[in-house]
C-alpha cells in the first residue's frame, strides 16, 4: 500500500516535471530586465554634440533626481498604503500587479516609450520596480531605470515627496 | 471528507490556473524569494513552470477523487516547502510577495508575513487528513471505507 502511494506520487510529481518543461520551451519569461538604450545626442549646430554618460539601468537617487528634473515620469512599485503614505512627487502608482495578465496600465498611454522612465520601490531586497521594467521593456519601453535606493533613499535626500492616492487612480 | 477534498482540489486549480495565466509574474516571485542562485537561470526557469503544472495536476485528482492520496502526499511535500520558503524569507527580513494566487492573494494580502505561514500551515493540515483518511465519498478511487 505504501508503495503505491509513493508511486503514485512518483509518477504525479514526473508528469508535473514534465508538463512544467515542454511548457517552457514555449513560453520564454524573462529574468532579468535590459540596459537601458543610451539617447541619441541631438546638436543644433555642424558640431557634433557631447553626449552625457549614459544612464544604466540601476542608478543612484542623485542621478534619478536629474532625471526628475528633466520631466521624467517616476513609477512607484509599492503596494497602495505604501505609495498613499508618501511618494516621489508626481509619480504614477504603478505595482507589479497592475500588469497581470500582461495587462498594459492606463497612466503607461501617458508616457512616452522613447523618454526615460525611472522606477522605484522600497530599496534593498525589493524586486518589485525590476519587475515593473521587466513588463515596460515588453511593451517597448526603451529606456527604463531603477533608483535602486527606493523611496527610503529620495526621502533621506530631502528631495520632493506628495502623499495621497494616485491621481489618474492607481491600477486598474 | 468530499468537502475537504473538493475545497483543496479546487484551490490548487485556482492557485495554479492564476499562476499559469500570468508566469512572468510567477517567475518574478520566484526569482524575489533568492532561494535559488542568480546564475541558475534555468532552475528558476524550471521551478516556475513545474510548481503550477503539479499543482494543477494534483488539484484535479483531488477533484476526481483519483490517486486522492498520492496527490495529497505531493502537495503535502509542495506546502512544506512553501512554508520552509516564507521562514526563510521572515528570517532574512526580505519584502517579497507571494505571488501563490496571482493578484488575488486573499486571505493574506501584501508582502510575505506570519499570515501566509497560518495559511499554508491549515492548507498543509487539511492535506495530511485528506492523505490520512482517503478520498471519501464520490470518488473514482476504490478503496475499502
Amino acid at each position: 500500500m505504501a508503495c503505491l502511494l509513493f508511486y503514485r506520487a512518483a509518477v504525479i510529481s514526473l508528469l508535473g516535471i514534465g508538463a512544467g518543461g515542454v511548457h517552457s520551451l514555449f513560453h520564454p519569461v524573462t529574468l532579468k530586465p535590459k540596459e537601458p538604450e543610451p539617447l541619441p545626442a541631438v546638436s543644433h549646430t555642424d558640431t557634433p554634440a557631447p553626449t552625457a554618460p549614459a544612464l544604466g539601468l540601476d542608478i543612484t537617487v542623485a542621478q534619478a533626481k536629474t532625471l526628475f528634473d528633466a520631466d521624467a515620469p517616476f513609477l512607484d512599485a509599492r503596494n497602495t498604503a505604501e505609495f498613499e503614505a508618501g511618494h516621489v512627487a508626481r509619480a504614477f502608482h504603478m505595482p507589479p500587479d497592475a500588469f497581470f495578465g500582461s495587462k498594459a496600465p492606463p497612466a503607461l498611454d501617458l508616457l512616452d516609450r522613447e523618454k526615460p522612465v525611472v522606477a522605484y520601490c522600497l530599496g534593498g531586497d525589493c524586486h518589485a520596480s525590476h519587475d515593473v521594467v521587466i513588463r515596460l521593456q515588453s511593451m517597448g519601453f526603451k529606456r527604463c531605470h531603477v533608483m535602486v535606493d527606493g523611496f527610503p533613499g529620495w526621502q533621506k535626500a530631502g528631495y520632493e515627496v506628495e502623499t495621497g492616492p494616485d491621481q489618474m487612480g492607481g491600477p486598474q | 471528507m468530499l468537502l475537504l477534498r473538493l475545497v483543496l482540489g479546487g484551490l490548487f486549480i485556482f492557485a495554479a490556473s492564476m499562476k499559469l495565466y500570468d508566469l512572468q509574474a510567477f517567475n518574478d516571485s520566484v526569482r524575489a524569494f533568492e532561494l535559488v542562485p542568480d546564475n541558475a537561470d534555468h532552475a528558476i526557469v524550471l521551478l516556475t513552470f513545474i510548481v503550477p503544472w503539479i499543482e494543477l495536476l494534483c488539484g484535479t485528482l483531488l477533484l476526481l477523487g483519483l490517486w486522492t492520496r498520492s496527490a495529497a502526499l505531493v502537495l503535502s511535500f509542495l506546502l512544506i516547502c512553501f512554508i520552509g520558503g516564507v521562514f526563510s524569507v521572515l528570517a532574512r527580513g526580505m519584502h517579497v510577495t507571494c505571488g501563490c494566487f496571482g493578484k488575488f492573494e486573499v486571505p493574506c494580502t501584501g508582502p510575505i508575513g506570519t499570515c501566509h505561514i497560518v495559511r499554508n500551515t491549515v492548507l498543509l493540515a487539511v492535506s495530511v487528513v485528506v492523505l490520512w483518511k482517503g478520498p471519501g465519498s464520490l470518488a473514482l478511487d476504490r478503496e475499502p471505507r
